[in-house]
């Protein structure tokens, strides 16, 4: 891979009552080198038929009730400092 | 008494014609539907809400609403190989789904049983509790699952361009009440010209950042690192 060929978009649903993030959509392209070890530039790195690395984050979020607060253990609250 | 020389007097008439002729074509011209007045472009509105202002804002309320009372968490991570424009993965390498709450700098997945800041973890296995990142699951979830907080404050203060977008709709091509889309309908202009075409108003519900290519290769390191690329290179 080449991480010298990069993207990042991320993609953000805003509700229109609350103005709160309702979903987050995070994709990350990176270009590969090819058998004679160069990556394609530019857009072309990523367009149809050339072979690149994509992941995506996607997130719901949900903001409308109240979570209960965290009941963590003492034990575990140690691992948390 | 002196005379115009005839050449000069006919010189003279075609340039009072000539002088008619603009004189008529100018407004002509000035309304011509060809001659373009703006060049801002027409998808933006101009009473269009500011895309960076409503993301900076959303950004705020979001942590405020966390620290206030939490909220509910579902996410799924998925990646692989691609050799399409639109970036579908064919070669699955991963594919996680969690749920889960944030409450403040803390998270919960309940289902793994554990509980994170942004910089350490604790996973509850074989009886006791354990730093996440000694077990793999947890190690997985460390790399992995970032904070939502984290993702729109990475997008927030590296970004290179922010634009509304409409959202996308999913399809259920099994839905008894799906049909397929007949034909689209003609563009003024396109044979026919009798078709009407009419402009769906933006909804300014959806975000698009770009990202600078550091944040990328942060967030990718980060899979990297978990171990699930396995073979690629």
């Amino acid at each position: 891979m080449d991480r010298t060929r990069t993207r990042c978009s991320v993609e953000v649903g805003i509700d229109p009552q609350t103005g709160l993030p309702d979903q987050l959509l995070m994709t990350i392209l990176i270009g590969r080198k090819n058998l004679k070890g160069t990556t394609i530039s530019a857009d072309r790195a990523f367009s149809d038929g050339v072979e690149h690395i994509v992941f995506n984050y996607s997130y719901q979020l949900d903001s409308s009730e109240p979570v209960e607060a965290f009941q963590i253990p003492p034990q575990a609250k140690k691992l948390l400092r | 008494m002196q005379t115009i020389p005839s050449q000069c007097s006919r010189s003279f008439t075609s340039i009072v014609v000539l002088l008619i002729t603009l004189g008529i074509s100018m407004p002509l011209l000035a309304d011509s539907p060809k001659r373009s007045k703006s060049t801002a472009p027409v998808d933006v509105p101009v009473d269009a809400p500011d895309s960076a202002r409503s993301l900076r804002d959303a950004v705020v309320k979001l942590k405020a609403a966390s620290q206030r009372k939490g909220y509910q968490m579902h996410c799924n991570v998925w990646g692989g190989l691609s050799n399409k424009a639109d970036h579908k993965v064919w070669m699955h390498q991963v594919y996680e789904e969690h749920q889960g709450q944030v409450l403040g700098q803390l998270m919960h997945l309940p289902e793994l049983s554990i509980y994170r800041n942004r910089e350490r973890g604790a996973i509850f296995i074989d009886e006791q509790w354990k730093p996440m990142i000694s077990d793999p699951a947890g190690h997985r979830v460390q790399r992995i699952i970032a904070f939502p907080g984290q993702v729109l404050f990475d997008a927030l203060s590296s970004k290179k361009k922010v634009e509304w977008i409409e959202p996308s709709k999913l399809i259920d091509i099994d839905d008894p009440d799906y049909s397929e889309p007949m034909d689209a309908p003609l563009e003024p202009g396109e044979a026919g010209d009798t078709a009407v075409v009419e402009k769906k108003q933006p909804s300014y519900q959806r975000v698009k950042v770009e990202v600078s290519e550091k944040v990328a290769v942060r967030y990718f390191n980060q899979i990297q690192n978990s171990g699930l690329l396995g073979g690629f290179s």
